[in-house]
């Protein structure tokens, strides 16, 4: 009789199989949570490389029980530890594929790449707030269980965010 | 008093536009506005070193530049020639007859097996090392050479004998056996029927009958004792290459002499025996149906 295995355990995820279905699932959420959290896609590429990397490599120690959880911590423990390393802190740079729309005109153009700039030297968590707001559309009650923080804290840091890019674009149109 | 966090309220929907005109300005609003409208331009792609065929070299390479632990190599290898080499002995040799008519084939021991349409037997490499262990699907006849004892295993049933000659069916839960020479011993349900000469054995009846039909060494027409009516259109649509849809109210099982090369004949048998009828669709397809 052909044996099946257990329904209770996780499947492991050293099976390349499971491994690549995990990928495909978590690496572009990651990457765009370290995008927000960096700043840069440079660097946030540069993570989620090691992440993943580094899930495969000690596979045998993880299952995919928790295994959401277990990706972005280890993304945010890689990302503190990147930082130190780069020295990269308050000189993030978007890079140039963030604006894909290639039917903008020059003005707006112009206005999103001031917009781009002053987002780079928001605060990283006022950036990570705004980004998972504006760019993933959810709500600070599902931010703030993502960052384990107060929803209070989520909606103070989205004020702040937005008070911050009003006045560095008002500056910068002003100059113009 | 400003109100706390108004803008974060204010971009969510639960702040009007008037409220933040009024605490900061109108030229204010349209600037945060603006904010937010491109931020929908706002587009985060995956770079191309990590899609999935760009990544997943990485990993590949990774395995390979591993430290090669020698003596764990070693133990792969054993394992791998272990598992190879059994594999090799414990291979089993599956023959599937789909055709339409009784295929004859020889067991490495020259017993001889003829299967009937849509019948399987199975037997690995290890064959007669200490005994002649043969699995079974469907309607099989055995002729057996004096030798290892030799057993025949269904999912319901099993069969023992040394050398004779018999007749195995298993079909889904029935279970039936025919010994035409010697004796064979059946296990079915945890009892032990010894059958000799001219008796059979089935799952329906669970009795040993004196009389079975003649027919069994002949390839034309099958003898039946007690087999559900389910198995006889599996073989009719083997046989004719054609589909049977039985629609009865309940079970039904045949005992009696089927000619497997006439169609009309077969259906006719199986209609005058429990008053059934046969639908005709197309050349096909066929409904058997009961009368009333």
């Amino acid at each position: 009789m052909d044996s099946t295995p257990s329904s209770t355990s996780s499947p492991s995820i050293c099976n390349e199989s499971h491994y690549k279905k995990l990928y495909l699932e978590y690496s572009k959420r990651l990457y765009r949570f370290l995008v927000y959290t960096f700043g840069s896609s440079v660097d946030a590429e540069d993570v989620t490389q090691n992440v993943f990397l580094k899930l495969w490599e000690e596979c045998s120690r993880f299952n995919q029980k928790n295994i959401k959880s277990l990706i972005f911590t280890m993304g945010k423990n890689m990302s503190i530890n990147h930082i130190k390393k780069h020295k990269r802190q308050g000189s993030f740079v978007f890079s140039d594929r963030v604006f894909s729309n290639p039917e903008l005109q020059l003005e707006e153009k112009e206005f999103n790449k001031k917009l781009i700039q002053s987002i780079e030297q928001l605060n990283e968590n006022e950036r990570l707030v705004f980004m998972m707001s504006r760019m993933d559309d959810l709500s600070y009650k599902e931010i703030a269980i993502h960052l384990n923080i107060s929803q209070k804290t989520v909606e103070k840091r989205m004020h702040r965010a937005l008070k911050f890019l009003h006045d560095r674009l008002s500056v910068n149109l002003k100059k113009k | 008093m400003k109100q706390k966090n108004y803008l974060a309220q204010w971009s969510q929907g639960y702040e009007s536009d008037e409220t933040v005109g009024n605490l900061e300005s109108t030229q204010a609003l349209e600037l945060y506005k603006k904010i937010l409208k491109s931020t929908e331009s706002i587009k985060i792609d995956l770079p191309t070193s990590l899609e999935w065929d760009i990544f997943s070299k990485k990993i590949h390479r990774k395995v390979s530049v591993k430290k090669l632990n020698l003596r764990l190599i070693w133990s792969m290898a054993a394992s791998l020639i272990l598992f190879f080499g059994l594999n090799y002995y414990l291979t089993a040799y599956k023959t599937v007859n789909s055709d339409g008519i009784v295929k004859q084939i020889e067991l490495p021991d020259g017993s001889l097996a003829k299967l009937n349409p849509g019948s399987s037997i199975k037997f690995r490499r290890t064959f007669n090392w200490f005994n002649r262990n043969v699995k079974m699907k469907g309607d099989v006849s055995f002729i057996v050479k004096k030798g290892n004892p030799f057993n025949v295993y269904s999912t319901v049933g099993k069969v023992e004998v040394l050398g004779t000659t018999f007749r195995v069916l298993s079909f889904e839960n029935y279970f039936g056996v025919i010994c035409k020479e010697g004796s064979v011993s059946v296990t079915h349900e945890n009892n032990k029927i010894s059958l000799t000469a001219g008796k059979g054995y089935n799952s329906i009846t669970k009795t040993v009958t004196k009389k079975v039909g003649g027919y069994f060494d002949n390839n034309d027409r099958l003898y039946y004792q007690s087999t559900p009516l389910t198995y006889i259109v599996f073989v009719i649509e083997k046989v004719y290459g054609i589909s049977v849809e039985l629609i009865t109210s309940k079970p039904y099982y045949f005992t009696g002499v089927l000619p497997i090369k006439n169609k009309e004949e077969v259906f006719k048998i199986l209609s005058e025996t429990f008053s059934l009828k046969v639908r005709v669709n197309d050349d096909t397809h066929f409904q058997i149906i009961e009368s009333n």
